[in-house]
């Protein structure tokens, strides 16, 4: 899964739809699925972009979790600020809060398809970590059409 | 789906080792869960913290898996306060949308893994778990034989 949508400052799109961001994210997702833009400010050598990328929130469900947490308690203390950002935030949590304690049960099946994958040693050491976190990113500019 | 030493979750695949393999079981057998929910967050442990050794990233895990559970159980707990609130008549407006959110997405009975059931039976259905958890606990403090080594010694650096 990689997409990615650059914009120059003159607000001119550059992907196959022409359209915002946010208009994307209402309609080609529901929030359940878990995918969002994120948006983010680069410079190339024809001037500064700004490169919408899709992330799955479901990798990081900790940060994720706690930033809903925060955005809740930071909205209720200062009696609705940032409240658009809490109501995102919950309907793209709505799944995870109704699911709540449920995590799947322990079954044969995934036992077995955790050990036959077990035959690869790669050590999750700094240089991983950094691999890892660049795949993450899923940045893919398209230069020809910055 | 997991085949030649990969992993895949959340749509992405990764690769993995036996350490990791053995460490997810049992971590999975000790937290009663999916062998694949304990891979996803002990790989999200191991990528946020590549220099500790396999008992902290155990150790992690268990805290991330309660963390997450806990989390979770305080934001239902903000947004029924919330809801609870928005009944006084000078309530703020978040007060009352956070009830809207919480009536409409929130209590009517959702499909889930364990078939359609409302939030109020899910909570339920946990406390009346606890007990088993608790006894679980207690026996596994009481039957504890070392602090510092994993188990069986299946997690060997």
């Amino acid at each position: 899964m990689c997409q990615v949508m650059v914009r120059s400052k003159s607000g001119a799109y550059h992907d196959s739809s022409s359209r915002p961001a946010r208009e994307l994210q209402c309609q080609d997702f529901g929030p359940r699925s878990g995918l969002r833009w994120t948006e983010n400010i680069l410079t190339f050598p024809k001037g500064e972009f700004i490169v919408y990328s899709l992330q799955h929130s479901g990798l990081s469900a900790m940060e994720s979790i706690s930033r809903l947490r925060t955005v809740l308690l930071n909205a209720l203390s200062s009696r609705g600020h940032g409240e658009q950002d809490l109501f995102d935030e919950l309907m793209l949590h709505k799944q995870r809060l109704l699911e709540l304690f449920e995590v799947g049960q322990s079954s044969q099946q995934e036992q077995q398809e955790l050990q036959s994958g077990a035959c690869f040693t790669p050590v999750p050491t700094r240089k991983y970590n950094d691999h890892l976190r660049k795949n993450h990113d899923q940045w893919q500019v398209i230069r020809d059409q910055c | 789906m997991i085949t030649s030493g990969r992993i895949t979750i959340n749509g992405r695949s990764f690769a993995i080792n036996a350490d990791f393999v053995q460490q997810a079981l049992f971590l999975a057998q000790q937290l009663k869960s999916s062998e694949k929910y304990i891979a996803s967050i002990l790989h999200s442990v191991m990528t946020e913290n590549p220099n500790i050794g396999p008992v902290g990233c155990m150790e992690a895990t268990v805290v991330e898996f309660h963390q997450r559970r806990r989390y979770l159980v305080d934001c239902l707990r903000y947004i029924f306060e919330a809801a609870e609130l928005a009944e006084l008549p000078d309530a703020p407006r978040l007060y009352k949308r956070l009830e809207a959110f919480a009536r409409q997405e929130l209590v009517p009975a959702a499909s889930g893994p364990g078939g359609e059931m409302s939030l109020a039976l899910r909570i339920f259905k946990e406390l009346e778990n606890l007990g088993n958890t608790v006894a679980r606990a207690q026996q596994a403090k009481q039957c504890a034989m070392s602090n510092t080594v994993a188990p069986s010694g299946q997690c060997h650096s």
